[in-house]
């Protein structure tokens, strides 16, 4: 095979991080009682304030008309058109798509928020802005923004005076560059900008078998039955959502860890990890290059597997690359069928020992080299050999382990088996 | 055994915005002021007694409201608070509130309607007499561009101004735009903004009245006297400093650091005192610097540096550098020059200039209620009042109490506490300004935020919270205390009836000793046995046992009822002499009625028992003989070589003893019935306790017998797990009556309402006990009275605070108690000793409470004061030297020998207090 895929699991978001942030006996005490002053409560900004604030923000959003939103804030906020022309954008491409529902979430204040002689508050914090794409996201896919807020009297209510830029990690949305259109399916979501309209309804139904495919092989996220695809182009090509453009990838799959939104209103960046529910999900980039593979199918369902496993996603976590592209490998092609060792038998066996050698080693080790190609599918390899020797429950019990956990060391303690040992059973059971 | 009682009141250093100054003041503002000390100074050991501060008027904190949306921390807000005293009136400012109060009503006379726009106070005047207005510097994070003028009358805002945003010219440069600092002088304000241009507060504006020498200041402050401004400048490569005349800020000199530091040849950055100005500090990465400089010339008058490792450990009288460097900015300057430090174990008042220490006040044993498990105390100098006292703050983070001291001399004059109900927000570091018959307490924002940030896991104290008290100085309690103190130090010496001296200058082992005989105490040391009378103290008779002054008592035995006759053991004063030579005496005269040599085969005197007045000695060949018509007559003979032997007041006619096997891998434990010493029972370590670890003894204890315990595990490594058991055995069968199973070691334990075993056990030897079985033993702070048999704590009382109290040295520490049963029974005597001081203390028997209490007068206790030898005798007590914990005490730790008479033996009577 001389054409290389080259399919990249994840895209560059980075968490910043996620913690949090007797009576000396013989005193005798004074028996009339000291006259205790109270200051006086002036202009405070409460947790009613705050609400109904919010409260303003959703109507607005609800009614999907810029001007009720951008109403909510000062009209003389300097940055007033950058926002409008950002969300009469969005609020357009939301009303004609009808996939995403919405919410926001007001932060806590970096500055005071009270004044005693009852005179004006001014204070900056976060605003969050929730959304889900609907069946796509087991929780609330967050994006967050500095805002200025203010309260001009004791009586009056708490007023949003500026909003800054969308933070660079999950900025630009794919909604935020161009008129968009989508075609709902079974398994997906397609978007795509309304020009592209053709190429989408003509590659609909591959991109459709590729997630169905994804979703067949993978264990299902709880309120999760559907992938987000969106057709993008070379101007956009892994540059959304925070992403950095990496090699010549032909689609991406675009991590979103689902950073609980009232953490990230008060400013700290901390994964929700509720119960049964997801961690992460992703977005997927079908870039223009890809609709020229006669695999695109293989390509659709490899970048929808990648989207599935982020299930497990922990933040920061040091998933190995095997781990991430060798699912994806193994997953899109058609697992029990013998297809992977029948057509790359011969390269994976003549390249195995020298992965062997890769696995241990980072990202830079694994991609950059001239046999990334071949890692990638003796990646699959292992998965193929867990599939075939222990069973299907042993291909996720790996994935989850290694994708959920912060070290290698911790992957391999939770799983009982080193990684080395795995690799090793992997190229003995090859013949390799 | 040793029982430790830790005693930690560490000084701590912390930032601190500490107001008043004791130089500057006007004598006609404070000509009024008198301190109302009272007439017994206080001890600067234990709590505060006696009345505590009066609140006039507090301002209630805002924290609540400030955190209605989000939390101060995260909303990073800059509050600050402090108070000035204009004529009667007190004006306090906190976060953004600015008010005035009438000192003498403690009324609220107004608030200022002064709008900061959300931001919050930064600077505001200080003035140290009336004035008719105020300056506020006001804004957000520390940026201060905003000034108003407010009256001190009525608060009206007079004036507010942003001049200092505009940034005008002045002297062909720019001015900055905000306000850095604010100095008040004579009453005029004068702001220094960000490009070292010092304005004039004229009718609520400022005019530049100069430029100082730099943009800015690393530290810029005026000296205790408050005519000279002494600064050092911030980002320059040779660290000048310079010094303006005030009130005019016309500049007077500048000296850079290789003048003032010319040993420092690293990077320098000089800091002055805050408190003293003309006191200028260094570090390097071994050493700290000091140099104190002649304010209006900037002339070099003294200098010195320390190792930074030498911090805390001066001896009383001399001067740390090192750690009043570190804490240079908690120091108190004084008008004459001198500066008052707080140190590690409390103030010093020291001159630079002269090298002296005026005096050295130790505080560390100043006790404060806390709530957390390791509470460091704090104590700032404040400020002087114009009756010469230095008033300090001392601080815990639960409370706080204010100390007056002699400025001139550092003797304590007067200990207040702040009420429990009105201290919080106070007892971190707080702000302090002194008025005529009070105080201003101000909260510390800073240390607070410090101390109750979430990561440290300390919680704010609970109750209502302050920004602003202010406090009056309580009229003094002069009325006698009636009651025995149950904290703190006692102020009852026990009189010392008669002392046997140890010989000037003598090194040796005295071996010295006492029994009562009923009408004598017999005290013994060197070849040399004395017959006192307790009552008169008289010396009634002594007795050399041998001519060889080598010759040494080595066995007595109290006898259990009063006798006309008593026996003692020696040995000669030869290298291989042996205790082998008995001595009947008669104890009125001190006559030798019978003088016994052993044979050889009985080899030495292993002890003497007493049962019935009668004298039963057991020698080294295990036989047990009674002295009768002036011979040896056997009488019985032991089973094994006794390592234990004690006796057990659920039978008195019972003596048990425990003896190692099998190379310590078992014990033998037998029991023997008096008169006859017929053995009636036997049994072993293996069988009460199932197991016998080799590497841990098995204690019979002394004050029942019948009480067994022993450990598991090796005690000697720090991470092991030790476990100890105690069983209480039948005293007639031997068998096991009750038992605590193996209990872990937890050294930390602290509570009287649980029974700590490792506690308990460590104290075995100093126990007494009852005839229903119940023992009295140490807990980690108190006396416990218990009973294994029902599993039950009879009483307990609590001495943490009594130990803490003694008097003792700047060494380490440890609190040695030791019990004796008199009265016949009803009262337990508790002999406590540090190596430094020894105190005697009563308790009721079947209550545990408190009866009395004395010291061993310091000039009769040289001697006696570690871990001395106790025997009660009717009205009194007599300590006995014991070398062993002698040695410990001061050889081994390098501890000095404190100067004056030393005392073999101690004969001290313990007189009811009246009342």
């Amino acid at each position: 095979m001389d054409r290389r895929t080259l399919l990249l699991g994840s895209a560059g978001l980075v968490l910043a991080g996620c913690s949090g942030g007797s009576d000396p006996k013989g005193g005798k005490q004074t028996t009339s009682g000291p006259n205790i002053v109270k200051p006086e409560t002036g202009t405070v900004v409460t947790e009613a304030d705050v609400t109904a604030l919010r409260d303003r923000l959703n109507k607005a959003f609800e009614s999907k008309d810029v001007k009720q939103l951008s109403g909510v804030i000062d009209s003389e906020d300097f940055a007033l058109k950058d926002f409008e022309k950002r969300w009469s954008r969005r609020l357009d491409n939301f009303r004609r798509t009808n996939f995403l529902e919405g919410e926001w979430y007001v932060g806590l204040p970096t500055g005071r928020t009270r004044n005693g002689a009852g005179g004006k508050v001014e204070y900056s914090g976060e605003l969050v802005f929730a959304h889900t794409v609907k069946g796509c996201d087991g929780q609330q896919v967050v994006e967050n923004m500095r805002a200025d807020f203010r309260k001009k009297s004791e009586d009056a209510p708490l007023e949003l005076m500026h909003v800054g830029e969308v933070d660079g990690l999950f900025d630009p949305s794919f909604w935020d560059v161009a008129k968009i259109d989508a075609i709902e399916t079974k398994n997906a979501w397609i978007t795509f900008r309304t020009k592209d309209a053709k190429r989408a309804k003509a590659f609909a139904s591959r991109i459709e078998a590729g997630a169905k495919r994804a979703f067949d092989v993978m264990p299902r996220p709880k309120g999760v039955d559907k992938l987000f695809y969106a057709l993008t182009w070379p101007g956009i090509d892994g540059k959304l959502w925070g992403g950095v453009s990496v090699g010549e990838a032909d689609a991406h799959a675009y991590y979103h860890p689902f950073l609980d939104p009232a953490e990230l209103s008060r400013g700290q960046k901390k994964v929700s990890g509720k119960k049964g529910l997801p961690l992460a999900t992703g977005r997927v980039g079908l870039h223009q290059a890809s609709f020229d593979r006669d695999d695109f199918e293989d390509v659709a369902c490899h970048e929808g597997i990648h989207v599935l496993a982020d299930q497990w996603y922990a933040a920061a976590s040091e998933t190995p690359t095997w781990v991430i592209e060798g699912l994806a490998v193994w997953g899109s092609t058609r697992p029990g069928s013998g297809n992977l060792l029948a057509r790359e038998g011969g390269r994976i066996r003549s390249t195995f020992g020298e992965f062997q050698s890769v696995v241990p080693k980072g990202y830079k080790e694994f991609h950059d080299s001239p046999r990334e190609y071949e890692f990638y599918q003796c990646s699959g390899a292992i998965y193929e050999y867990l599939d075939q020797e222990k069973g299907r429950d042993a291909v996720f019990e790996v994935a989850e382990a290694f994708y959920s956990t912060q070290s290698r060391k911790a992957s391999e303690r939770k799983l009982g088996r080193s990684e080395k040992d795995l690799v090793a059973a992997t190229r003995k059971w090859l013949n390799a | 055994m040793r029982r430790t009682a830790a005693v930690v009141v560490a000084v701590l250093l912390a930032l601190t915005a500490c107001t008043g100054g004791g130089g500057g003041k006007d004598k006609d503002d404070k000509a009024g002021q008198s301190l109302p000390l009272p007439a017994k100074a206080p001890s600067a050991r234990g709590p505060a007694l006696g009345p505590a501060l009066e609140p006039k008027v507090l301002l209630a904190a805002s924290d609540d409201l400030e955190e209605l949306t989000g939390a101060l921390d995260t909303a990073q807000v800059e509050r600050k608070s402090g108070a000035f005293i204009s004529g009667q009136k007190v004006v306090g400012y906190s976060v953004d509130n600015i008010s005035g109060y009438d000192l003498k009503s403690g009324k609220q006379l107004w608030t200022s309607k002064l709008d900061l726009g959300g931001g919050t106070i930064c600077l505001v005047s200080k003035p140290d007499r009336a004035v008719k207005t105020f300056t506020v510097a006001y804004g957000e994070s520390s940026y201060c561009p905003n000034l108003a003028t407010i009256r001190v009358s009525d608060g009206k805002v007079v004036k507010k101004t942003e001049k200092l945003s505009d940034m005008p010219d002045f002297q062909g440069e720019r001015t900055g735009g905000a306000a850095n600092e604010l100095f008040t002088v004579k009453g005029q304000d004068f702001i220094v903004d960000m490009s070292g241009v010092v304005s004039k507060m004229v009718k609520g504006e400022p005019e530049p009245v100069a430029r100082l020498e730099a943009d800015s200041y690393f530290t810029l402050f005026p000296t205790p006297e408050g005519n000279v401004l002494i600064g050092s400048r911030s980002s320059d490569e040779a660290c000048r400093v310079d010094g303006y005349a005030l009130p005019s800020f016309k500049h007077l000199w500048t000296e850079d650091t290789k003048t003032l530091f010319p040993d420092v040849r690293e990077d320098c950055v000089i800091a002055a005192v805050p408190g003293n100005s003309a006191w200028l500090t260094q570090e390097t990465t071994q050493k700290y610097y000091m140099t104190q400089v002649e304010p209006r010339t900037g002339k070099v008058l003294g200098r010195e540096d320390a190792s930074k490792d030498s911090g805390g450990k001066a001896a009383k009288g001399e001067f740390d550098l090192a750690s009043a460097s570190n804490q240079y900015d908690q120091a108190l300057g004084l008008p004459d020059g001198d500066t008052v430090f707080a140190q590690v174990n409390g103030l010093t008042r020291y001159s630079l200039e002269t090298g002296k220490v005026e005096w050295d006040l130790d505080l560390n044993q100043i006790q404060l209620d806390s709530d957390e498990e390791y509470p460091s105390t704090t104590v700032l100098p404040q400020g002087v009042t114009s009756d010469g006292y230095l008033v300090a703050s001392v601080s815990n983070d639960t409370s706080v109490e204010i100390v007056a001291i002699n400025v001139k001399t550092g003797k304590l004059a007067a200990r207040w506490a702040v009420p429990k109900d009105y201290r919080n927000g106070f007892q971190v570091e707080p702000g302090m300004t002194l008025f005529d018959s009070g105080l201003v307490l101000t909260r510390n924002f800073e240390a607070w935020d410090f101390t109750f940030a979430d990561y440290r896991g300390v919680k704010e104290p609970k109750g209502d919270l302050f920004d602003i008290g202010v406090f009056t100085f309580p009229k003094a309690d002069n009325s006698a205390v009636a009651a025995v103190a149950t904290s703190g130090p006692v102020d009852n010496d026990a009189k010392a009836v008669a002392g046997v001296k140890t010989p000037a200058g003598s090194k040796e082992d005295r071996s010295p000793g006492a029994i009562s005989t009923g009408s004598r105490v017999v005290a013994y040391a060197g070849n040399t046995v004395t017959g006192i009378d307790p009552k008169s103290g008289d010396e009634k008779w002594t007795l050399k046992v041998d001519d060889d002054t080598a010759a040494r008592v080595c066995a007595a035995a109290e006898p259990d009822k009063a006798v006309k006759t008593f026996t003692i053991a020696y040995r000669g004063g030869g290298k291989d002499a042996r205790c082998s030579t008995l001595l009947r005496v008669s104890t009125s005269d001190g006559k030798v009625l019978d003088r016994i040599e052993l044979p050889a085969s009985a080899r030495s005197v292993s002890r003497l028992e007493v049962h019935d007045r009668v004298v039963y000695v057991i020698t080294g060949d295990l036989l047990v003989s009674r002295i009768d018509d002036g011979a040896l007559v056997q009488q019985a003979k032991l089973a094994h070589q006794p390592y234990g032997l004690e006796q057990t007041p659920e039978d008195p006619s019972l003596v048990i003893t425990t003896s190692a096997v099998k190379g310590g891998r078992d014990w033998a434990i037998d029991a023997y019935q008096l008169p006859s010493f017929k053995r009636v029972w036997s049994t072993t370590g293996r069988k009460i306790f199932t197991k016998i670890d080799r590497k841990n003894p098995l204690f019979a204890w002394r004050g029942n017998g019948l009480l067994m315990s022993t450990s598991f595990g090796d005690p000697s490594k720090p991470e092991a797990k030790v476990k100890d058991s105690l069983v209480l055995l039948d005293p007639d069968t031997g068998r096991v009556v009750q038992r605590t199973g193996s209990v872990e070691r937890d050294y930390l334990a602290d509570d009287l309402r649980k029974f700590t075993l490792v506690q308990a056990a460590s104290s075995a030897y100093e126990t007494v006990g009852f005839d229903d079985g119940d023992v009295v033993v140490a807990q980690s702070s108190g006396v416990m009275r218990y009973s294994l048999s029902e599993k039950k704590i009879r009483w307990a009382v609590d001495i943490k605070s009594i130990m803490d109290s003694m008097e003792q040295d700047r060494g380490a520490i440890t609190v040695t108690q030791h019990y004796d049963l008199i009265d016949g029974g009803k009262t337990v005597l508790v002999t406590l000793n540090n190596d430094i001081s020894v105190e005697f203390m009563t308790l009721n028997a079947s209550s545990g409470k408190i009866t009395g209490r004395w010291n061993a007068p310091k000039k009769y206790r040289n001697g006696l004061q570690a871990d001395a030898a106790v025997r009660p005798f009717d009205g009194g007590v007599a300590l006995s030297h014991v070398d062993y914990s002698w040695d410990y005490a001061f050889r081994q730790s390098g501890r000095k020998v404190p100067p004056g008479q030393r005392y073999d033996v101690g004969l001290f009577k313990l007189t009811k207090p009246k009342g």
